[in-house]
C-alpha cells in the first residue's frame, strides 16, 4: 500500500484512506474529456478579440495614411520628434510622481488604519469609493472641488495664504491621479501591514528598538510587497490614463490621449497605432523592469 | 535622605504624564490622518451635490447665492435618461455572461487540471490587462469596422468582456482551487451524474466567487471608457459616454445634475458589497494582476 502511493507520488499525510481516495481521483482525472476542451473557449476568444485586433493595430502601424504599401515612415516620425518624447515623457512623470505620492499617502494610512480607531470601518469603506464610482463624476467632482474658485484652493489660500491653480496643469493632473489610482496601493499596503505577526514587532521593541527603527527595519520591509503589489497597479493605470487627461488635462496630452487624437480627430490611424504599440511596449517593459527591480532590491535587503 | 524618595515618584510621574502627553499627540495625529484622507476622498462628491443644487456661484462664495432643482430638468431633457441606463445594463450583462461563459471553463482548467505551460497560459490570460486599452481599443474598432459590431450592444459588450475575462479567470480559478476534490468524489460516489454536481455540489460552493465576478464584471463594463468610445454609437450611448459629453460640454452644473443620478446606483453598490468582499481581493481583480 505505502510502496503503492509513493510509486502515485503522493505521500498523504494520514493513514491509507485519503491515500486510497487520492488514488481515485488520480485515476478519474486521467479519465476525463481532455484540458484542452476546457482551454478552448478562452483561446479562442482571446485570438479574436485580443490577439487579432492587436496584429491589426500592429500592422496599422506600418501602414502609409491614405495609400497602399507598408512603411516603417510613422515609428521614423514619432521616434525623430521631440513633441513625441515630450509626450512619452510626461506620461512617466505622471505616472511616476503618481505612484510616489500614492505610497506617501498609503503607508501613514495603513498604518493608523492599522490601530483599528473609532471610525476605521468609515474610512475603510472611502478608500473604495473611487474603484466603485465612474471616473468620470470623480473626475467632474475633482474639477469642481479644486478649479480656481472651489473649496481645495480657497482652503489652501485661506491656510497659507498663498493661491494655487490647478486647472489644466500637471500637478492638477497628479492630484486628480491619486485621487483615482491610490486605493490600489493604499488596499495592497494595508492588507501587506495588518498581515504582520505584531510579535515581530514586539520582539523588535522588547530588543531595545526605538519606534521609528521598528518602522523602518521591520513594518516596511514586511510590507514591501504588499507595497510594490498594488503600486504598480497604480503606475500602470497612471500610465494608461484616458478620461480624466481628455478632459483635465488641458495641453498636457500624455500617450493615450494624443493616440486617441491622432486616430480620432487627425484621422491619421497608421500613425496613431504605431504610437499605440509604443505605448504598449513602454508598459510592459515597465512592468517587467519593475517587477524585477523591486524583488532584486528585496531580495538583497534580505541576504544583508 | 527624604529628598531620594519624593524625587523618584516625581520622575516616574513625569515619564507617566510625558508618554501620555505622547499617546495623545499621537492620537491626534492619527485622527488628522483619518480625517484629512476622508476630506480628500469625499470633498469631490460634495461638491458635485451642491452644484447640483446651486445657483450663481460665483465671486469667490463659499457657497451658492440661490438654490434650484432646474438642473435636473436640464439633464434630462438632455439625455434621455431610461435608454443610457438600459444601453448600459445591457451591455454590463452582456458581458457578464459571455465573461463567464468564455472564463469559467478556463478558469476550472487552471485550478484542477495539470498543465505544463501553466505560467506561461495565465501570463497570455493577463496580457490584455497589461497592455493599454487604447491599443486595443484601436484594433477592435477596426476589426468591428468590418464585421458590423460597431454600434451594437453585443459589439460593445465582447469588447468590454476582454478587460473582464482576466478578472473572472483569477477568481473563479482561486475559487475552484478552494473547492474540496473529495466533495465531487463524493458526490459521485453517491451516484449523482456530472450535471446534478455541477448544479446541487458546485454551484453553491462558489457562489461566493460568482457573484464577486459578476460584480467586477458590472463595475468594470460601466467604468469602462476607451473601449466604450471606440465601439459605441448612437444606439448603443451608455452613461459614462453621456458623462464625458455633458463634461467636454462645459455645463458643470448639468453635468452634476447628471452625476447625481448616476453616483445612486454606485453608492448602493458600494454599501452592498463593503461586507461581502475583503478589499484586499479586490485589488487584484481591480486590474487583473
Amino acid at each position: 500500500m505505502t510502496s503503492k502511493q509513493h510509486a502515485m507520488g503522493r505521500t498523504p499525510p494520514t493513514g491509507g484512506v485519503i491515500g486510497s481516495i487520492a488514488d481515485v481521483l488520480g485515476r478519474v482525472r486521467h479519465a476525463r474529456p481532455s484540458t484542452l476542451l476546457f482551454l478552448a473557449p478562452g483561446v479562442v476568444y482571446l485570438c479574436i478579440f485580443f490577439v487579432y485586433p492587436m496584429f491589426l493595430t500592429i500592422q496599422t502601424s506600418f501602414a502609409r495614411n491614405n495609400a497602399v504599401g507598408y512603411t516603417l515612415d510613422n515609428y521614423r516620425d514619432i521616434l525623430g520628434s521631440s513633441y513625441y518624447w515630450d509626450v512619452i515623457g510626461l506620461t512617466l512623470v505622471l505616472a511616476a510622481a503618481t505612484t510616489i505620492v500614492s505610497i506617501g499617502v498609503a503607508v501613514p494610512l495603513a498604518l493608523v488604519l492599522r490601530k483599528r480607531m473609532r471610525g476605521h470601518a468609515l474610512v475603510r469603506v472611502l478608500v473604495l469609493a473611487p474603484l466603485l464610482i465612474l471616473a468620470l463624476v470623480s473626475a467632474l467632482g475633482l474639477l469642481i472641488i479644486w478649479s480656481n474658485t472651489g473649496w481645495m484652493s480657497k482652503l489652501i489660500e485661506v491656510a497659507t495664504g498663498a493661491s494655487v491653480n490647478v486647472d489644466y496643469t500637471v500637478h492638477g493632473l497628479i492630484i486628480f491621479y491619486v485621487w483615482l489610482y491610490a486605493p490600489y496601493t493604499i488596499l495592497t499596503t494595508l492588507a501587506a501591514i495588518e498581515g504582520i505577526d505584531p510579535a515581530v514587532e514586539e520582539a523588535a521593541r522588547v530588543a531595545g528598538a526605538r519606534p521609528r527603527q521598528v518602522l523602518r527595519r521591520i513594518t516596511l520591509p514586511l510590507a514591501l510587497a504588499g507595497i510594490r503589489a498594488g503600486s504598480i497597479l497604480t503606475f500602470l493605470l497612471a500610465f494608461e490614463a484616458f478620461s480624466i487627461p481628455l478632459i483635465a488635462g488641458g495641453n498636457h496630452r500624455p500617450l493615450a490621449v494624443v493616440v486617441y487624437t491622432e486616430a480620432a480627430v487627425f484621422e491619421n490611424f497608421p500613425k496613431g497605432s504605431a504610437l499605440a504599440v509604443i505605448m504598449a511596449l513602454i508598459a510592459v517593459i515597465v512592468l517587467v523592469v519593475y517587477q524585477a527591480t523591486f524583488s532584486g532590491r528585496w531580495r538583497s535587503g534580505r541576504r544583508a | 535622605m527624604s529628598a531620594v524618595p519624593e524625587a523618584a515618584p516625581g520622575t516616574v510621574r513625569a515619564r507617566r504624564v510625558a508618554a501620555r502627553a505622547g499617546r495623545s499627540a499621537r492620537r491626534l495625529l492619527a485622527y488628522t490622518v483619518l480625517l484629512s484622507f476622508s476630506l480628500y476622498i469625499l470633498g469631490p462628491f460634495a461638491a458635485i451635490m451642491v452644484t447640483a443644487v446651486g445657483q450663481e456661484w460665483f465671486g469667490g462664495r463659499w457657497f451658492p447665492g440661490t438654490w434650484t432643482f432646474k438642473w435636473f430638468t436640464f439633464a434630462r431633457s438632455l439625455a434621455d435618461l431610461p435608454a443610457l441606463l438600459t444601453n448600459s445594463l445591457v451591455i454590463a450583462g452582456l458581458s457578464i455572461v459571455i465573461s463567464l461563459a468564455v472564463g469559467l471553463p478556463t478558469a476550472w482548467a487552471l485550478a484542477k487540471r495539470q498543465i505544463r505551460a501553466r505560467g506561461l497560459l495565465i501570463a497570455l490570460i493577463l496580457l490584455p490587462r497589461m497592455v493599454p486599452p487604447i491599443t486595443i481599443g484601436l484594433g477592435v474598432s477596426r476589426e468591428f469596422y468590418n464585421f458590423g459590431l460597431v454600434d451594437t450592444h453585443i459589439g460593445v459588450a465582447f469588447a468590454h468582456s476582454i478587460l473582464i475575462i482576466p478578472l473572472v479567470v483569477l477568481i473563479m480559478s482561486a475559487t475552484f482551487e478552494g473547492l474540496d476534490d473529495r466533495v465531487l468524489e463524493a458526490a459521485r460516489v453517491c451516484g449523482a451524474n456530472s450535471f446534478y454536481t455541477l448544479w446541487n455540489v458546485v454551484r453553491p460552493l462558489v457562489m461566493p466567487g460568482l457573484l464577486a465576478s459578476a460584480l467586477f464584471g458590472l463595475i468594470t463594463s460601466l467604468n469602462e471608457f476607451t473601449l466604450t468610445l471606440l465601439t459605441y454609437g448612437p444606439r448603443t450611448i451608455t452613461l459614462t459616454v453621456q458623462t464625458y459629453i455633458a463634461i467636454s460640454q462645459g455645463f458643470k452644473e448639468v453635468a452634476s445634475a447628471l452625476s447625481v443620478i448616476l453616483i445612486i446606483p454606485s453608492l448602493i453598490l458600494l454599501i452592498l458589497i463593503q461586507k461581502q468582499i475583503k478589499p484586499e481581493n479586490m485589488v487584484g481583480g481591480a486590474k487583473g494582476l
